[in-house]
């Protein structure tokens, strides 16, 4: 098995307050690995950590390395255009551009300078599971789309400039239940070709969909490792009482 | 309670009736006095006998001249530091102070700018009392207005958006120019009509650095003198000679002037309606 990304004591500070500490954590390639752990425990964080989002905010600081493909990201050196092409991205709320369906896909396309823009808007639309239900209206705008396509339009995007990895933030926590289940249908589709991070504060979503699975807990990965393991036998009290419910 | 409820609609109802009652009162009296002047004659001949009779186009021409060159010279500069401001300018003391003083520099007499435009331009750059001073004065006068507008436009675009480009690896110079600046332009357009609307009107900015009493001929070299809507009021209304015979001019130039900044506000209010909600 191989090893796409790696943290190797990793830490992440917003002004003077720790977010992430010391994280250690080897995440395989063309798995589904599941990040999960109370609301503030940093999860999100240590995902936007991996395309290096935090950068946009103020007063953040990092020490540590997170290696993809054994190349340390946090080098002065590092293509934050490239790292972000490499490792695409799906946020919490579905946030399509107020463009056409498919100019959503094709404005990734065209800036990266891809070629065969038409080809791969509709690969993209048919790999989310989406083609069928907006083949008839591309070009209308994607905010009349609901929440669920939406999201799958956002995957869409992701995956049209191929990544390597997808991040995805709670994607499905706008989405109703029917919605969810496709996404999570697509998540699983998707795992053959992309190593998929996935942060989700629901226990049984990562049970059902990943293969890997971190818990953290204020700031540190408290446990790591395949996710049956973890769900049978977990190692550490607190991950047993987060898994009991016992804080969400 | 309802007792209550009407005396409040009474209590916030009245200064509202008031106000516009003076509106209306005014626009009426201007209408009233200034329409049996206005003819296209009037609005596209030259003043003759000593401003006693003929029409205000030269005047007409200047202000817009004046306008138009006071915006472009405003343009590029706002809407850089708009940007600036936005998305580049770091969160300490230095943007903060800034910002402080763009806001104080929009809510100073325009008077000031006047007299700065005069030791400035026209001194030191040795314009001249000229339209080029007068417009680059009108300029700075506006670049505060402008800056502030221009912030706010491009932050009332969702964060969500700019987020979603900066993910996908897209230069943020391209996520301003082709997802942030297209969406915020509705608003942006506003932002320009109203600081055309009060461009129009001002008097103070142009009166040492170029306006005219009087010109024979419409010139466009920027580097002449130029007659505007406003201080040919002013003159028409308190410095001429028949001050009686050209009142009727008066009153008729007040209305076009009225005419043409309600435009533009009327512009930005319905470029407003056009702005999206997102979600």
């Amino acid at each position: 098995m191989k090893i796409k990304i790696r943290f190797e004591n990793f830490s992440l500070w917003f002004g003077e307050r720790q977010i992430l500490k010391n994280i250690n954590m080897e995440i395989p390639e063309k798995k589904v690995t599941a990040i999960m752990g109370p609301s503030g425990c940093g999860k999100t964080t240590l995902l936007r950590s991996i395309n290096r989002m935090n950068d946009l905010l103020p007063n953040v600081k990092t020490s540590g390395k997170v290696f993809i493909d054994e190349e340390n990201i946090y080098e002065e050196k590092q293509d934050l255009l490239a790292l972000r092409k490499k490792v695409g991205m799906v946020f919490q709320k579905p946030n399509p551009f107020p463009k056409s369906i498919y100019e959503n896909i094709a404005f990734g396309l065209k800036i990266h300078k891809f070629k065969n823009i038409k080809e791969r808007v509709i690969k993209a639309l048919v790999d989310a599971n989406l083609y069928e239900e907006v083949k008839d209206i591309l070009n209308q705008n994607a905010l009349t789309l609901s929440g669920g396509q939406q999201q799958r339009l956002c995957l869409a995007r992701a995956i049209a400039i191929e990544p390597e990895i997808i991040l995805l933030d709670e994607p499905a926590s706008a989405l109703d239940p029917i919605a969810t289940a496709k996404l999570e249908e697509l998540i699983q589709k998707l795992k053959k070709d992309y190593t998929i991070v996935i942060v989700t504060h629901n226990m049984q979503q990562a049970a059902r969909i990943s293969d890997y699975c971190a818990f953290m807990y204020l700031g540190e990965v408290i446990e790591f490792g395949k996710t049956e393991d973890i769900f049978v036998r977990p190692k550490d009290k607190r991950t047993e009482d987060f898994l009991l419910g016992k804080y969400g | 309670m309802k007792l209550k409820s009407s005396f409040y609609f009474y209590l916030l109802g009245i200064p509202l009736f008031l106000f516009l009652f003076v509106i209306i009162f005014l626009t009426s009296y201007l209408i009233a006095h200034g329409i049996p002047v206005l003819s296209l004659r009037f609005l596209f001949s030259y003043p003759e006998k000593q401003m006693t009779a003929g029409g205000i186009f030269p005047v007409i021409f200047g202000s817009f001249y004046l306008t138009i060159l006071a915006f472009i010279f405003s343009l590029i500069p706002s809407l850089f530091s708009g940007i600036y401001f936005a998305y580049y300018a770091q969160d300490n003391f230095l943007t903060f102070a800034l910002k402080t003083l763009i806001k104080s520099l929009s809510g100073m007499p325009a008077i000031v700018f006047g007299l700065f435009g005069l030791a400035l331009f026209v001194r030191i750059f040795k314009l001249g009392l000229s339209l080029l001073a007068s417009s680059l004065t009108l300029s700075l006068l506006t670049i505060p207005y402008l800056i502030t507008t221009t912030e706010e436009a491009l932050l009332s675009v969702p964060h969500t958006f700019y987020e979603a480009a900066i993910a996908l690896g897209i230069p943020k110079w391209t996520v301003i120019r082709k997802i942030i600046l297209p969406e915020a332009k509705p608003l942006l357009l506003s932002g320009v009509f109203l600081a055309f609307a009060r461009l129009i009107g001002e008097v103070a900015p142009i009166l040492f650095t170029g306006v005219a009493f009087y010109l024979k001929t419409i010139s466009f070299s920027p580097l002449e003198k130029f007659m505007a809507l406003p201080y040919h009021i002013y003159i028409l209304a308190t410095q001429h000679e028949k001050i009686l015979k050209v009142r009727p001019i008066a009153f008729a130039s007040s209305l076009v002037l009225l005419f043409f900044a309600l435009t533009f506000g009327v512009g930005a209010y319905i470029l407003r309606m056009k702005i999206k909600k997102y979600y």
